[in-house]
């Protein structure tokens, strides 16, 4: 297997953003996710490294082998020292976003996650992980 | 479990040399105690003498370099062992009982004294983890691969004409089935060009907001794709719940019987039946 | 970096867009598309997702615009050939392409178009 991982990239504008979504794709199909799943992974990723540049413009994502109890997946961490999410509840429901976006990039990308954590502290920054189990 | 081990080392005598010095006998009597004690006629006998040699080696190896933590190749071995032993359907402690019997043989060769360095038995237990894990690992793979297999059978996508699919559903609609029906529905009418998919819920023996909300969700990402489905074979009493609990399939199709599904199918391909004089 | 192609088939235009859209593509794809429509007078506009991997909320957002656009034109929007995998996740986004026209490839496309056309006569 050609390990990649673990494996940490900026993300600082949109331009950075097809090397995640590149890095994240090796490091799925390293994994061996089916189509489905490889395609949630990629969009997820999008969404949520596209979150680090409408909102805290610098930030980066590590990319990592997760396992436990006899799984395998991938555990995407993205972390960005942006202004923080004040109100984390309204921030996972659908449709509210303060920018251009449609305000599905928070919760969109926890109904396509396994395992999904957010945590945020104002004017200091925001940590999501994102973790897909392979089927 | 885990024996924490307050032995020191004599300093005289090395005792990964002592262990090197008696690999033959130690072997035949590791070897002696499995056949007595394993019970696995699953497992041929050479197998367990190669995994007896490679593990002892492994283990002396680590113990001359004073590591107190198992290397990749001892781990690889491990698993490989474990693997085998989930593969041919030998239990857990089967597993733990070809790793920690060596303990045992050596505390009777050596009486409780020679080769007790310190580490030995912190191997030995780390190893027996080790292969516990690996052994669980294979285990619940085989149970996941199984139950895939199982959901890919119970998804038959039949074509009824040309260009309409149908779906029976059979059973209780739960969010890993729905999955993997969404996905088998989705693959067949791209691979078939089919314009129609009829879903038919008469064998669902309830419809919960839950299950509706799947079947939503099927039908949306069929008409993503370019597709329509229809859903068949609601019966009069679910349809009463379905209008109780507030599920409203209101811009989904929806018909009484799979013939019916079928003459919307038709209508919409601009399709007749005529019956022949 | 893979581009979107443009061409014209009697009078329908056919936009393909590539694999992956990066955000600068997608944002000049309505100017683009729009002046192309203008240009041969179009009477309908497929957008042929059929390469594209991945549409996450953003390209989804913009196809929405495109769309949008093309009506505001007076052509008709169909969007084709989306991918299993791309529809599913789409849905699990929560995303839809407010109620745009949809076929599974281009023939299909093409065909539903003559089908509507015929009605109108």
């Amino acid at each position: 297997m050609t390990e990649q991982v673990p494996q940490t990239l900026r993300i600082d504008d949109e331009a950075s953003l097809p090397a995640v979504r590149r890095a994240v794709d090796e490091a799925g199909r390293s994994l061996g996710f089916g189509l489905v799943d490889q395609t949630k992974l990629m969009t997820a990723a999008s969404e949520l490294a596209r979150n680090i540049v409408l909102y805290a413009w610098d930030g980066k994502v590590t990319i990592e082998h997760s396992a436990g109890a006899g799984r395998r997946g991938l555990r995407l961490t993205f972390e960005d020292g942006g202004p923080g999410i004040s109100d984390l509840e309204r921030a996972m429901q659908d449709g509210y976003s303060t920018g251009k976006g449609m305000g599905l990039g928070l919760p969109g990308a926890k109904r396509l996650a396994h395992e999904f954590f957010i945590d945020s502290k104002p004017g200091i920054g925001t940590r999501v992980v994102f973790v897909l189990w392979r089927r | 479990m885990l024996d924490t081990d307050t032995h020191t080392d004599t300093g005289t005598e090395p005792a990964p040399a002592l262990l090197r010095r008696d690999r033959q006998e130690t072997l035949r009597a590791w070897n002696e105690y499995l056949d007595r004690e394993l019970r696995a006629p699953h497992i041929d006998r050479r197998t367990v003498v190669e995994f007896c040699s490679s593990l002892f080696d492994g283990l002396v190896e680590a113990l001359e370099s004073g590591r107190t933590t198992l290397s990749d190749d001892l781990q690889s071995l491990l698993s490989a062992l474990s693997v085998e032993f989930a593969e041919r359907g030998l239990t857990p402690s089967q597993t733990a009982t070809f790793v920690f019997s060596l303990k045992h043989v050596l505390n009777e060769r050596y009486e409780n004294t020679a080769p007790t360095v310190v580490g030995l038995h912190k191997l030995i237990d780390a190893m027996g983890l080790h292969s516990m894990d690996a052994f669980i690992g294979r285990r619940e793979q085989i149970i996941r691969r199984q139950s895939q297999e199982l959901l890919d059978l119970s998804v038959p996508v039949v074509p009824l004409w040309e260009g309409i699919l149908s779906l029976p559903i059979i059973g209780t609609l739960d969010s890993t089935r729905a999955q993997a029906i969404t996905e088998k529905l989705l693959s067949e009418i791209a691979r078939t060009g089919s314009r129609y998919a009829l879903l038919d819920i008469s064998g669902v023996p309830t419809v919960d907001t839950q299950t509706a909300q799947h079947l939503a969700k099927t039908v949306a990402a069929a008409r993503l794709m370019g597709a329509e489905c229809v859903i068949t074979g609601i019966r009069p009493a679910i349809a009463q719940v379905m209008v109780a609990l507030g599920i409203n399939l209101s811009n989904i199709a929806t018909r009484f019987s799979l013939a019916e599904g079928l003459r919307y199918c038709f209508d919409r391909l601009n399709l007749s039946v005529v019956r022949g004089s | 970096m893979a581009d979107v192609h443009i061409i014209s088939i009697n009078g329908v235009l056919v936009v393909t867009l590539p694999a992956v859209t990066d955000d600068g593509t997608a944002e000049r794809l309505v100017e683009q598309v729009g002046a192309r429509l203008v240009e041969l007078a179009a009477r309908a506009v497929l957008i042929d997702v059929s390469n594209a991997r991945i549409i996450d909320s953003f390209l989804g957002r913009v196809l929405g615009s495109l769309a949008g656009a093309v009506r505001l034109l007076g052509a008709e929007p169909v969007v084709v050939g989306m991918r299993p995998e791309v529809a599913i996740t789409m849905v699990e986004l929560g995303m839809d392409l407010g109620g745009v026209a949809t076929a599974l490839s281009i023939e299909h496309g093409l065909a539903g178009l003559r089908v509507r056309a015929g009605r109108r006569m």
